[in-house]
């Protein structure tokens, strides 16, 4: 029974899903945030985590991070290293929520600035990014390395 | 992922992600600046005494006030309003770039003598180069001890932004709910009848808490003309010792 999970897992049938929910999700967080950058510096201003000098740089550059990975996540050779990009990025977010809960911030995350409906901090937004990292975490991990063939250098830089 | 070649295809990844994010920020006419500044050095501190004077317009801009005994003025008949210096002053809004040509500003922050300071930055058109567009209107910061004397004498409202389940906990006495995001809805019921020219102090739950710098904005923009923001917000006031209200506290 375990072999049976773990084939399907493997399977290319779930590599694509995996690969095609990321992608969306993770290009729809970053369109917002890259449309209206200052919303998202104050979120992450919210969460007294980093100095506060450094917000703006952060709110930069994250969501053109998570805007590339999440296109080159849709390229056959490169989605392992996208999803790698993804799967940080969730542990940080997921370590964030987490600390923000533990503190009893009462605040958004700041995650989907396009969506009008406030994303507060919350179990069911921790839940949900654990639900993402573990589709990153099998894109990575778990996908076969015959779905990702020819990961060397040199097919890494070809499209 | 055990192949090196990998990890060195999502370092590259993140590094032009990197590239190209700074730079549509800096070729974007609203770009945020690299270094964010904290709260307290993007606007004026402006004086209880000012509040109190009679020389706001109604809409907020001031007019050349009295030469004042007070060691705290700035202005004087001799001098006349510096536009360009006011325009400076109030130019730090909270993601300013500035060009490099401009010459710094004034800084306030732990300044002895504090200046007087408009309440609004709006200018005459003709005194702002042209290359700036007229700055809209905003709300100034207000110290713990102005608050507190001006909480004594009862001559100002304070506006709690923040949502309700922590207004009802806490708030400060006398203080009255209008959090930012339901403004549109509340304005009517909680303004309605206060006059434009009513001192107003808006405040959150920190000195990094953007809800009471929106808000303030927000009012300013509606007309009122003594708009000003508590930054240390209310857990400055409770350590300070000053009075509370609310199912939290303690009778």
């Amino acid at each position: 029974m375990r072999w049976f999970l773990y084939d399907i897992l493997r399977s290319r049938r779930v590599n694509i899903i995996c690969r095609l929910s990321l992608a969306v999700v993770f290009a729809l967080a970053a369109v917002g945030k890259i449309l209206d950058p200052l919303e998202f510096s104050d979120a992450v201003a919210a969460f007294r985590i980093l100095p506060i000098t450094w917000t703006n740089i952060f709110a930069i550059t994250l969501p053109w991070i998570e805007l590339f990975a999440a296109v080159i996540l849709l390229m056959k050779r490169m989605s392992k290293s996208s999803g790698f990009i993804l799967a940080l990025l969730n542990i940080i977010f997921v370590a964030a929520i987490s600390s923000a809960m533990a503190r009893g911030l009462d605040i958004e995350c700041g995650c989907f600035t396009l969506s009008k409906a406030h994303d507060k901090v919350g179990w069911g937004l921790l839940a949900r990014d654990c639900v993402l990292l573990a589709l990153c975490l099998e894109v990575v991990f778990v996908a076969d390395e015959k779905i990702t063939r020819k990961s060397n250098i040199a097919d890494c830089l070809s499209v | 992922m055990r192949n090196p070649s990998q990890i060195a295809c999502s370092v590259c990844i993140v590094l032009a992600a990197t590239v190209v994010g700074l730079t549509a920020n800096a070729l974007r006419p609203d770009g945020l600046p690299l270094i964010r500044k904290p709260l307290r050095e993007t606007r004026t501190i402006v004086a209880k005494e000012y509040l109190l004077s009679e020389t706001q317009t109604r809409h907020g801009v001031m007019e050349q006030a009295p030469r004042q005994p007070s060691a705290i003025s700035a202005l004087s008949e001799q001098e006349p309003l510096q536009s360009d210096s006011v325009t400076k002053v109030a130019d730090q809004t909270i993601h300013e770039k500035r060009p490099a040509e401009e010459a710094p500003p004034v800084s306030l922050a732990g300044s002895t003598s504090r200046k007087l300071a408009m309440l609004s930055v709006k200018t005459p058109v003709e005194s702002v180069p042209a290359r700036r567009p007229p700055k809209k209107a905003e709300a100034l910061f207000t110290t713990l001890d102005d608050a507190k004397a001006l909480f004594d004498s009862g001559e100002a409202l304070f506006l709690d932004a923040r949502p309700i389940e922590d207004f009802d906990y806490e708030h400060i006495k006398g203080a009255v709910y209008l959090y930012f995001e339901e403004l549109d809805k509340l304005y009517e019921q909680v303004l309605a009848g206060i006059d434009k020219a009513r001192i107003i102090i808006t405040y959150c739950s920190d000195p990094e808490c953007t809800e009471a710098v929106k808000l303030g904005d927000e009012l300013v923009a509606r007309g009122h003309t003594k708009v000003v923001i508590l930054l240390e917000g209310l857990p400055g006031w409770k350590d300070a010792g000053y009075p509370t209200e609310g199912k939290g506290v303690a009778e």
